[in-house]
């Protein structure tokens, strides 16, 4: 019986049994189905031959070692050393951790490695800041309805500042150009106009993310690759993103722009002053949004946009501030800041003259 | 189905502690301010004003701030280099007329001329609606006087153009660096976004 | 160890009993097969593309993907609906179509598995969720919920019917006591799944059409009615290529059921319809978007006005006994009210929730060959798993799948 077992199942089975007497019939009657006798086929000259275990590993792992050393010879024998360092930096990169949960150590080794990835692309340096947020700052934002004239260096200054994607028109900014005598009227609004700029009976308003004290784009992404920052900047982990497009479906305002492809930015106008969270160069399924932008302003420059607008309709600075403008502002213009039933305590104020 | 009970009831019970949570997420942006209003000590270190060139504008009820000083890249300064006599005598003199080249669009030659802030026999130095003299590095001071909203505005940083950063000190683009006093207005132009991809894809 | 060399047993011969068959059940897996094929190899395109492959922008960014998830989920929750009776009210006429029920549940969760994955702008990254390794935003976000529910619901709907077939593949009676809590669980979760994934789109306060109290149970009321009305038709055609014998008594408690449903789905669509445009504000322009247009934007006005017409015509139909008793017609309106609420979960929720944008924008959407041919491909694979284990399941409540002692 149990001979005829051991012949019908072996190709489930690797003998490791400890010693040659499993292949003794264990039966004490001399009957015939007892007999030692086994067929002595190929399989069982070289697949079923009997072994004890430690032969066996031994043997296992030597096969593996050997495979393992062909392949990694393989590799550094055909690809160069400069591949080689792509390919490690590659790996490291997908396997890292949220920015948000790295310490200040961890930041800079993923910033040295992401820099040391474009130098050995592309040849050219660049340099990005881990820099976090300064103590006692809360970012605030206002734009003057009356002052805007639809001039658009701020969208043109955004695009440049923050390396967004040029085939697919990416800008975070909208400017949206409205009738006079309908109030704020969105629905009617042109936000990609070209003729000359103010016209006649319009007025014109910016709109961007908001950077909310409460936003609702925080609170649905399944894997946090978005946050808010100590300085109330609300921004994006690009590695960390998984691309399922639920915050944007969460954004009331329009703040986020998602990267329906490869983002593409021509060489000689790639902006080399980054930070990881805002303007470094992104990926394709990735979302990505306005972050005050946060390689200026934690050195203490304005934002692209406000620094552009020849009219200074934009005004930004730190809200915690007593003597700041964006703080006079709020305190003796009259400011309002839009869909404010929904909760979402944007940092964005509107006023007019 | 007794024996549910409990497992249940502990799964409600948990799930209403946790909803507890969801409530403190709203906190308005207008408390943080009042709840967390700091002095600010962070100051430009960041060198990115010329800090040679401030001259500082202290105002009443206003926080102090600073604009950048303009004798100096004013083209024509001293005007006294050419207004050596008085101003009768140089238009007789010759039959061009210098600063042919200022149009002026600055409400009507009823309301104001020339001479409404230029001082005719000190060409170095422009003077208020009482006759007070006002330097040229103040000259914001002869704007306030009609633009009353502006003025007000423009020192409590709501209205004109911050230099350098965000960061303390404030400095301020004066009032005749965004508007020419002879023709303060914004011109229309074609919108800086689609004319920039334009200009790339020639 | 037996455990281990029983169900080792039932693996190899379910794979045998699957790839043994009919000419037509094979024509039917082969063909299938094919849309799968296309359907990955276009699915290839759009990772090498990125999503510009499909037709969502910024300002519709879930389109056909997230519509026939949405849908899919809802007919999930619903094949448990049989669960309930056959074992809890010990329902004699429903045991038959219960193992059905749950395969066609089994199917469904594959399918919107592999819509949400289709859907990912960055699949390779999808192990950030994993909590532990990755951050898993529990309970914040609503979509790790759903992820949750979903894998949970997949688990117990896999191991309850497993552990029943087993049992009655060594030809023993299934212990009530070890799958009856089950069952009772899934039902509770089936009402979860559908709830969860409804909050997903209820909770966003920036879509004023989602962002209604109405919503959740719009959606188990629809699921309950479409459900159902894919398992008269799936027990209809078991009944004419197998074996399996399930009475008329079936089908028609069933049909019950998904009349109520469809009905209370009818009263839900009125009191929507009375909320839009009694007193219309300025939320219920995506409503106004969706049943009428605004201005030349009228691409979902035939889908919509196809989808109620079919669902009234389907619903007041099914309410006369003489109409819904008979199988035949029965079939039909069953059709109907499938395609019907494909429609209204999918093209008539989804994608006007985005239209107009939040500033007003209308962008229209319009899915590319790539997404269709992806979306055929996941479909296709759903009807390839479920026709797989509806064979085997068959094949065991039939006896011709025994456990043979050696």
């Amino acid at each position: 019986m149990e001979q005829k077992k051991s012949n019908k199942n072996k190709w489930f089975r690797l003998n490791l049994g400890s010693n040659s007497k499993s292949n003794n019939c264990e039966c004490k009657s001399g009957l015939e189905s007892c007999s030692n006798k086994q067929l002595n086929d190929g399989y069982n000259q070289k697949l079923n031959i009997s072994m004890d275990r430690r032969t066996a590993f031994k043997k296992i792992t030597a096969s593996l070692l050997l495979g393992a050393g062909a392949i990694s010879t393989s590799c550094s024998v055909i690809s160069g050393d400069v591949n080689k360092e792509k390919s490690e930096i590659e790996w490291e990169e997908y396997f890292k951790g949220n920015y948000k949960l790295m310490t200040n150590d961890e930041k800079k080794e993923t910033v040295n490695r992401l820099v040391r990835s474009y130098e050995l692309k592309f040849e050219k340096k660049i340099s990005m800041s881990s820099k976090n947020a300064n103590e006692d700052v809360l970012f605030g934002y206002a734009f003057n309805i009356s002052k805007c004239q639809g001039y658009m260096d701020c969208v043109n200054a955004c695009v440049q500042e923050n390396n967004q994607d040029r085939d697919s028109n990416m800008r975070y900014i909208r400017i949206h150009e409205m009738e006079d005598g309908r109030g704020l009227n969105f629905d009617k609004a042109d936000d990609s106009f070209g003729h000359e700029v103010p016209a006649k009976g319009h007025f014109y308003m910016g709109t961007q993310c908001y950077h909310c004290e409460n936003p609702p784009c925080i609170e649905v992404c399944p894997v946090q690759a978005t946050w808010k920052e100590k300085d109330g900047i609300v921004v994006i982990d690009y590695d960390w993103c998984i691309g399922c497009r639920y915050c944007m479906a969460a954004c009331p305002y329009d703040g986020r722009r998602f990267n329906w492809s490869e983002p593409k930015i021509p060489e000689d106008e790639l902006n080399t002053e980054q930070h990881y969270l805002g303007n470094r160069i992104r990926k394709k399924g990735v979302m990505e949004k306005c972050t005050f932008c946060i390689q200026r302003s934690r050195k203490g420059k304005n934002p692209a946009c406000v620094e552009a607008c020849p009219t200074g309709a934009r005004k930004f600075g730190n809200l915690l501030d007593p003597e700041s403008d964006i703080r006079w502002i709020l305190e003796n213009k009259k400011v309002f800041r839009l869909k404010e039933d929904l909760g979402t305590e944007p940092k964005f104020w509107y006023y007019m003259d | 189905m007794k024996k549910f009970l409990i497992p249940v009831s502990l799964t409600i019970l948990i799930f209403l502690i946790n909803a507890c949570g969801f409530s403190e997420k709203h906190t308005s942006v207008y408390n943080i301010i009042q709840e967390k209003t700091v002095d600010s000590t962070l100051h430009s270190s960041w060198n990115l004003l010329q800090h040679d060139r401030l001259i500082k504008v202290t105002e009443d009820n206003y926080p102090e701030f600073y604009i950048y000083e303009r004798k100096e890249i004013i083209k024509n300064y001293k005007c006294s280099s050419c207004h050596k006599e008085d101003l009768d005598v140089m238009k007789a003199a010759t039959s061009t007329f210098a600063h042919s080249d200022i149009k002026f669009f600055h409400t009507s030659l009823e309301v104001m001329t020339c001479v409404t802030c230029h001082t005719p026999d000190n060409m170095d130095v422009l003077h208020s609606t009482a006759n007070k003299s006002i330097d040229f590095n103040r000259s914001y001071k002869l704007c306030g006087q009609c633009h009353q909203v502006q003025f007000k505005d423009w020192k409590g940083g709501a209205h004109g153009k911050r230099l350098g950063g965000w960061v303390a000190p404030r400095v301020s683009k004066t009032c005749v660096e965004c508007h020419s006093p002879h023709d303060p207005s914004f011109k229309s132009k074609i919108p800086a976004y689609p004319a920039y991809l334009q200009q790339k894809r020639n | 160890m037996k455990t281990l060399k029983v169900f080792s047993s039932f693996v190899k011969d379910a794979f045998l009993e699957v790839t043994r068959g009919s000419k037509a059940y094979h024509v039917w897996m082969a063909v299938l097969t094919i849309i799968i094929l296309f359907g990955l190899y276009n699915y290839s395109i759009q990772l090498g593309q990125g999503l510009s492959a499909t037709g969502m922008t910024d300002r519709v960014s879930w389109g056909l993907y997230i519509s026939n998830f949405t849908f899919l989920v809802g007919v999930a929750a619903a094949a448990v609906m049989l669960v309930l009776p056959a074992y809890v009210l010990k329902n004699i006429d429903f045991k038959q179509a219960v193992l059905i029920g749950e395969g066609l549940a089994v199917a469904a969760l594959c399918m919107c598995l592999a819509f949400v994955i289709a859907d990912m702008g960055g699949p390779a990254r999808l192990w950030h969720m994993i909590p532990g390794i990755g951050v898993f935003n529990f309970p914040n976000s609503m979509l790790t919920w759903d992820v949750l529910v979903l894998n949970g619901y997949l688990f117990i709907n896999i191991t309850i019917p497993m552990y029943i077939l087993i049992m009655r593949y060594q030809g023993k009676t299934p212990n009530p006591k070890i799958y009856i809590p089950g069952v009772f669980l899934s039902v509770f979760w089936a009402v979860g799944i559908h709830m969860i994934t409804a909050f997903l789109y209820q909770g966003l306060q920036a879509r004023p059409f989602w962002n209604n109290a109405l919503l959740g149970p719009r959606f188990l009321a629809s699921a309950f009615a479409a459900g159902p009305a894919l398992i008269i038709i799936v027990l209809a055609i078991i009944r004419k290529f197998s074996a399996f014998k399930i009475p008329d008594k079936t089908i028609k408690k069933i049909s019950m059921i998904v009349t109520v449903a469809a009905q209370i789905n009818l009263i839900m669509l009125i009191s929507e319809l009375f909320k839009e445009f009694y007193s219309p504000t300025h939320h219920s322009i995506s409503a106004v978007y969706l049943f009428f247009g605004i201005g030349d934007n009228t691409a979902l006005l035939p889908w919509i006005w196809t989808s109620i017409s079919l669902n009234v015509i389907a619903t007041a139909a099914l309410t006369f006994h003489k109409l819904r008793n008979n199988l035949n017609i029965l079939y039909i309106l069953c059709g109907m009210l499938f395609i019907a609420i494909w429609i209204e979960k999918g093209f008539g929720l989804i994608v006007p929730g985005f239209i107009p944008g939040p500033w007003g924008k209308i962008i229209e959407y319009s899915p590319t060959f790539v997404e269709i041919s992806v979306t055929l491909g996941i479909w296709a694979m759903g009807a390839f798993i479920f026709t797989a284990l509806a064979k085997i399941g068959i094949a065991v409540e039939l006896g011709q799948l025994v456990y043979k002692k050696k």
